[in-house]
């Protein structure tokens, strides 16, 4: 491979330019977020937000809603992935194309699939009570997350040697679940923890299924507070991409930390 | 039903994948407490053999029994094995006393029979101190030493290990054999070790299994592998050869021409016509300098090189037109031959081992 020249200059221009393509807005929103007041800078705006009770509801909703969808792909899609590795490689690329459905389908069509097959007319009337509404709209964030979640346990499963290691447990007596449960699982902490941010920034701003299910999720509530007021909109922005960010610092801090690095 | 004093029988065991047969008609009975080597060259199919002695693979034809058991249909979990592989597969998120314990919890043994047997397992495999490590803090012996541990804590049956030694370095590799071996003998383990390294399997053997295409070839002490060897192939695989052709003289006298010069071998050399062309192995340390007693085959030979092997010399001798490799103890009392000295070397007629007889007319 040949040594790419140094052009310090070229190099800094592109960063810089990249830089300020995602820092600019952001750091707009930061200062409209904190001009509500006329005179001079202020955190009404955050004052409003996090007051408002609903703010807090809608949040801790969708909180609850994405650890659900975690858990349950978890459950859903590590014995996948690990039998799809071990016994069905030939399987592998159909396996891949039907994960990457849900990014193909506009989740506008999920939803009103959903509402045929489970309406309260039909043999499994899901969409009948709020709770099991809930349980629906989990089950499709468990699919809207499939596409990230599988790709982040997949990898988690290509960097270990899974055959040999499915091997020497048996060998020692185990068997699928254990095998699963006690060798698998913890290999696959990091990947899980991966995915497990990516569904929950996909499941905190997701709008179309919650509204369609008339669930009382975060997207909901930012595209009601965003049509009706000016600085607030901005606000929840800022809140949203902190708490993103520290959600990955967490992650990345517990993913790393049995390593002690 | 046990049948005498054999432990592991395999009976006339075959595997295929789809078209291809790649163990033909297997057979081998190992007695309690024996050390087998599988030897052979890559793909012949010693790694699924030792999948279907572990129950990996299934068989397609004959039958394995363990303790006078039928074991051919049973899955791994059944079959109390040991298993130790060549890419060590320590369970990675599992520090060392976890790994050594993995198999005790699975049995459901409770925390001071496991405490034990683990501290046991560590000190059997000098493994002390170690136990909160991690796999990836230790070297690549350490991590052997611990899935050696690990296969023995549940006292299997049987040990198998693939490859064991080979992703670890030369030094490592002789001492940690020494030790496996040490401690096969101490636990009287039935052993079996597939490999593809001929110092190792004639090290470590009580007996070897050469394997070639799926077949075993021979079946035999390492001993009588090197000294007799059943086919040309051994001959040629195990140890290092020197291929002669020769031509023979009038029959039943068993004289030979090597070159143009007269040679000698073993008189139970019968048949074949004069002028056939035989094709005879030696091994390299059966000749040696100087004239030898009565009845050797001698020959003057000019060295082309003399590589230094430590306490061996291995010389390349030139004789006509036909290259020798002659393999010398070393003697610091003796000086090393020089390169294009003229030498005279001889070796016994009962040292030439006939490979090939159809190689044709001279
Ligand atoms: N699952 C499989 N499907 C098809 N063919 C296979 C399979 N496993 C092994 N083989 C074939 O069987 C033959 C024997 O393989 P095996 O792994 O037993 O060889 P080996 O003696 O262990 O070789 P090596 O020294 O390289 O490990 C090879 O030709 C290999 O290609
Ligand atoms: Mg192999």
């Amino acid at each position: 491979m040949a040594p790419l020249k140094p052009q310090p200059l070229a190099a800094w221009a592109i960063f810089g330019i990249a830089a300020g393509f995602f820092t600019i807005p952001l750091i707009a929103t930061v200062i409209f977020s904190l001009s509500m007041k006329r005179n001079g800078w202020s955190f009404e705006a955050y004052r409003i937000v996090l007051s408002d009770s609903s703010f807090i509801a809608a949040f801790g909703y969708s909180l609850a809603q994405a650890i659900a969808a975690v858990l349950i792909s978890t459950l859903l899609i590590v014995p996948a992935a690990y039998w799809v590795r071990l016994y069905l490689p030939a399987m592998k690329q159909w396996v891949e194309f039907i994960t990457l459905l849900p990014l193909v389908i506009p989740s506008i069509i999920l939803v009103f699939g959903y509402l045929r097959l489970y309406n309260s007319a039909s043999w499994l009337p899901l969409t009948s009570n709020a709770r099991s509404t809930d349980a629906l709209l989990s089950f499709g964030y468990v699919t809207l997350a499939m596409p990230y979640l599988y790709r982040t346990i997949d990898a988690g499963l290509r960097a270990m040697d899974v055959r040999t290691l499915t091997e020497a447990a048996q060998s020692l007596g185990a068997g699928p679940l254990n095998i699963l449960i006690r060798v698998i699982l913890p290999c696959l902490r990091g990947s899980i923890l991966n995915g497990a941010f990516l569904t929950l920034a996909i499941v905190m701003g997701e709008f179309t299924l919650a509204s369609l299910l008339d669930r009382p999720a975060l997207g909901p509530y930012l595209q009601l507070i965003g049509a009706n007021r000016a600085y607030e909109p901005a606000a929840l922005a800022v809140i949203a991409f902190s708490l993103t960010w520290f959600c990955m610092g967490f992650f990345q801090y517990f993913s790393n930390w049995r390593r002690g690095v | 039903m046990t049948t005498g004093s054999s432990f592991l029988e395999l009976v006339s065991v075959q595997k295929s994948f789809g078209q291809t047969l790649v163990v033909k008609d297997f057979s081998l009975t190992v007695e309690k407490g024996e050390f087998i080597s599988f030897l052979g060259p890559s793909g012949c199919g010693k790694t699924t053999l030792l999948r279907m002695i572990a129950g990996f693979e299934t068989t397609s034809a004959g039958a394995i029994r363990m303790a006078g058991v039928d074991v051919t249909g049973k899955p791994p979990r059944e079959r109390q094995i040991g298993m130790v592989f060549q890419a060590y597969a320590l369970f990675p998120a599992m520090n060392v006393f976890d790994n050594i314990a993995f198999g005790l919890k699975i049995a459901k043994w409770n925390r001071r029979q496991i405490a034990d047997r683990v501290a046991e397992m560590l000190s059997l495999t000098q493994l002390e101190g170690l136990s909160h490590r991690f796999p990836f803090e230790l070297s690549g012996g350490q991590q052997q030493r611990v899935a050696l541990a690990r296969a023995l804590a549940l006292r299997p049956q049987i040990l198998l290990l693939d490859e064991p030694l080979s992703a670890l370095d030369a030094k490592i590799r002789v001492s940690l054999r020494e030790e496996i071996r040490q401690l096969q003998r101490k636990l009287g383990l039935t052993t079996i070790f597939v490999t593809h390294d001929q110092e190792e399997a004639l090290s470590m053997s009580d007996r070897i299994v050469v394997l070639d295409k799926g077949r075993a070839e021979q079946i035999a002490t390492p001993h009588q592998l090197y000294n007799a060897p059943a086919s040309p192939f051994i001959a040629e695989f195990v140890g290092k050869l020197n291929r002669l052709t020769m031509v023979r003289g009038a029959p039943h006298t068993g004289e030979l021409d090597f070159d143009g010069l007269k040679v000698t071998a073993n008189s139970s050399l019968h048949g074949g016509h004069e002028g056939a062309r035989l094709i005879f192995g030696l091994r390299p340390e059966a000749i040696a300098f100087g004239e030898g007693p009565a009845g050797a085959n001698r020959l003057s030979a000019i060295v082309e090189d003399v590589d230094f092997l430590g306490s061996i010399l291995r010389l390349k001798l030139r004789v006509g037109n036909e290259i020798l490799f002659m393999d010398q103890f070393n003697n610091r009392r003796n000086l090393i031959p020089e390169r294009q000295a003229q030498v005279e070397v001889y070796f016994m007629p009962e040292d030439l081992m006939l490979l090939d007889e159809s190689a044709g007319t001279a």
